[in-house]
Formats: C-alpha cells, sequence, structure tokens
C-alpha cells in the first residue's frame, strides 16, 4: 500500500532537508532491507560505505554481523593511481574489493556506488556483488535522476528509516543516471524488487535475490 | 517477498496526493550518540612495547599493554586491557577485555568486553566483542560482530572463535566473475 503524503510528512524529514546542523532524509529503502534481514537470525551485512558508528551500531544492535568496506575510496585510490603502465582499471579495482565466498552475505548497501563506478567497472562490480548475496539476500543501492549538480556524499544510518547525508572527502564524479531497467538489467535473475522514488534526485532500489 | 512483485511491476511509491499539507517544521533531533571518549593510551602503570621495539612472537600475560612499537603474532591479555598507540602497527590475533585501537592492527581482535577505534585508528581485520565504539574519521576494513563474554567463551571452546561465517577477505572464485 502507498503511503499517503500526510504519512510521508507526518513526523519525517523532507528527503534532504537540513535540520539543526544534520542533513536527513527518510528512507523507505532502508526500513524494508531491515525487514527483509530480520526474517533470518544474526544476518550478515556489507556496508560498502564509510564505517560510521551509528551504522555499526544500528546493525550490530539488531543481530548482524556487520562487514564495512569503503568502496568509494578503494574507487577514489584507483583512479588516483592510474598510469600509463598500470594494469587495466577494472584488473586492479576487482583484485582489491569485495574478496569474499560466494553467497555469504544476506544484505549488501551499497548507497549510490554503482552511479560512480566508471563504464568499465559497473557491470563487474554489480555482477560480483550478485554473486556474493544469499538467495533470499537483499540489496539495497540509491541511484541519481540525473548527473547534474550532484557532488559526492556520504550516508549513514540515523535510525530504522532514516539517513543522514554528509559531504563526501573524494572528487569523484558522478558518471551517469540509468533507468529503472538499467538498474534491474544489473540484477539478473531478481526474485523480487521495489522501487522508492525521493523528490531530491534519488532513488532507492531494494532486490531481493 | 512484498507479495512476490514481478520487476517489471518495480513501483515507485511515490506518495498519492491528498490535500495540501503544510511541510512540517523542522524540529532539531539531537545527534547520534557519540561514541565513547578515546581513552588516554594506557595508564602510567601499564606495560609498554616502546617506539623503537619490534616483536615477533606470542605475548601472554594478564596486565595492561601498550604497544607504541610493531608487533607481529598473537597477543592474549586476559582480562586486561590493550590500546595500540598512535605510532603502534600491529599484525596479529590479539585478545583482551578491552582492546583501544589508536594506531594501526592488521589481524583478529577480541574483546571481551569494550573494543574502541580511535579517529586515528587503522585497523583491517576481524572483531568480535560486546561492545564496540568507533570514532568518525578511523578507517576500518573487516567484520564487527558484537558477542557477550559467555557467547565468546563458547565459541572459544568450540574452538571456532577466529572463524567467522562468512570467511572474510578471501579470495573469491573470480572465474564465475569474469
Amino acid at each position: 500500500m502507498r503511503p499517503s503524503l500526510s504519512s510521508w510528512l507526518n513526523g519525517q524529514h523532507e528527503p534532504g532537508v537540513t535540520v539543526g546542523v544534520r542533513s536527513l532524509r527518510t528512507s523507505l529503502g532502508l526500513e524494508q532491507f531491515v525487514e527483509t534481514l530480520e526474517e533470518t537470525s544474526h544476518p550478515a551485512v556489507l556496508d560498502l560505505g564509510r564505517v560510521w558508528h551509528s551504522t555499526v551500531s544500528f546493525f550490530t544492535g539488531r543481530g548482524c554481523k556487520l562487514y564495512s568496506e569503503d568502496i568509494f575510496q578503494a574507487l577514489n585510490q584507483a583512479i588516483v593511481e592510474t598510469s600509463k603502465d598500470s594494469p587495466p582499471l577494472r584488473e586492479r579495482f576487482l583484485a582489491s574489493v569485495l574478496q569474499y565466498p560466494e553467497e555469504s552475505v544476506r544484505g549488501i548497501l551499497t548507497w549510490d556506488l554503482l552511479d560512480y563506478l566508471p563504464e568499465e567497472l559497473l557491470h563487474p562490480v554489480a555482477e560480483r556483488l550478485w554473486w556474493l548475496l544469499e538467495p533470499g539476500g537483499v540489496f539495497l543501492g540509491l541511484f541519481h535522476n540525473s548527473v547534474g549538480g550532484v557532488e559526492h556524499t556520504r550516508y549513514r544510518v540515523a535510525d530504522g528509516r532514516t539517513l543522514e547525508l554528509l559531504p563526501g572527502s573524494f572528487p569523484l564524479r558522478l558518471q551517469r543516471a540509468l533507468p529503472n531497467r538499467a538498474v534491474l538489467n544489473l540484477f539478473e535473475g531478481a526474485h523480487s524488487s521495489r522501487t522508492f522514488v525521493g523528490r531530491d534526485n534519488l532513488r532507492e532500489f531494494l532486490v531481493v535475490k | 517477498m512484498w507479495g512476490n512483485k514481478k520487476l517489471d511491476e518495480a513501483n515507485p511509491s511515490v506518495p498519492e496526493l491528498e490535500t495540501p499539507v503544510s511541510r512540517p517544521t523542522p524540529t532539531y533531533i539531537p545527534s547520534a550518540p557519540e561514541p565513547a571518549a578515546a581513552v588516554p593510551s594506557g595508564s602510567k602503570s601499564a606495560a609498554r612495547v616502546g617506539r623503537t621495539l619490534r616483536i615477533k612472537g606470542e605475548l601472554h600475560g594478564s596486565e595492561e599493554l601498550v604497544i607504541d612499537g610493531e608487533v607481529e603474532g598473537t597477543v592474549d591479555l586476559g582480562e586486561s586491557r590493550l590500546t595500540v598507540a598512535p605510532q603502534g602497527r600491529v599484525q596479529a590475533d590479539v585478545r583482551a577485555k578491552e582492546v583501544i585501537i589508536e594506531g594501526q592492527l592488521r589481524g583478529t581482535a577480541h574483546a571481551s568486553d569494550r573494543l574502541h577505534i580511535a579517529k586515528s585508528g587503522n585497523v583491517s581485520g576481524d572483531l568480535v566483542a560486546a561492545r564496540v565504539s568507533i570514532e568518525d574519521g578511523a578507517y576500518f576494513k573487516g567484520s564487527i560482530d558484537i558477542q557477550k563474554p559467555e557467547e565468546q567463551k563458547a565459541a572459544k571452546k568450540a574452538g571456532d572463535s577466529y572463524r567467522a561465517t562468512p570467511t572474510p577477505m578471501v579470495a573469491a572464485g573470480k572465474d564465475k566473475l569474469q
């Protein structure tokens, strides 16, 4: 059932609104992500953003084992280290990240990583993420509606349906704005999916394997 | 899951429009609780691996230890506190009641009580503790598992306390990913 506008707003935050010194957005995707995780005990969750105490505390407090790997930093480093003599970016990047066994995590949080990946990395990384996910596991990603005026942002969990947005520290550039169909095509054989459209140029995709 | 919705039915959950609703007045929301304050690099009475020392092997003991130098191997302090000072570099499996990381740790860490990573901390590995706190700005790559002391003891007895599921940092079968 779709939420009404009043329930959407009641007691919640406008997407991207600055409250006090914090910028917050409501995340229905996160809420559903957690609900899906709670179907299993002690699920393993992979967070591809920067480590934040509040995010760690949120997931471990719900009985999750949390894996944390800042892929944004790895991406920035791989790009910075690119030279004429270096091996292809795809080779270097994939050798250094996401080294986990097949079907080993129940949930993956990519934030808006996939929009920042160069074309040569988009499909290989999505493929590897899908490979890491258990059957029945859930993927949550954020996707931009347009490329213009977007600055690299970090996301951390404030509560079960709220994300806090913080300025990113890397000079990463948004590579594209994927249409819905293109996003879903990244995850072939998905069991189900759900999209949450915000009013802040972001869509949340929740995909179950 | 969600009524087994098919991919084609990906349904934006844009709220349906009703009568205009005024925007809520932003209210101040207090910041998330800050991690526990950083503990100074050990008390004066703590044993210390000095900045120029480099140790390879096993360290066992029951007194507080501060590592300011380099340690490679295993460190087991039982019910005491281990501090990896800002200049300290540890590549080891460490076990203590409290583990405070202000420097660099590569390996696994078990804290029967509290594990804290300061903002200067740089940690790659798997952490098991009853409580974990991480300061903003710290670097961490690995896993975090919250286990109460009795769970940790049971896991240790079962001989699998260092074997987390899934086993992290293992080369994935990349052949499936090409």
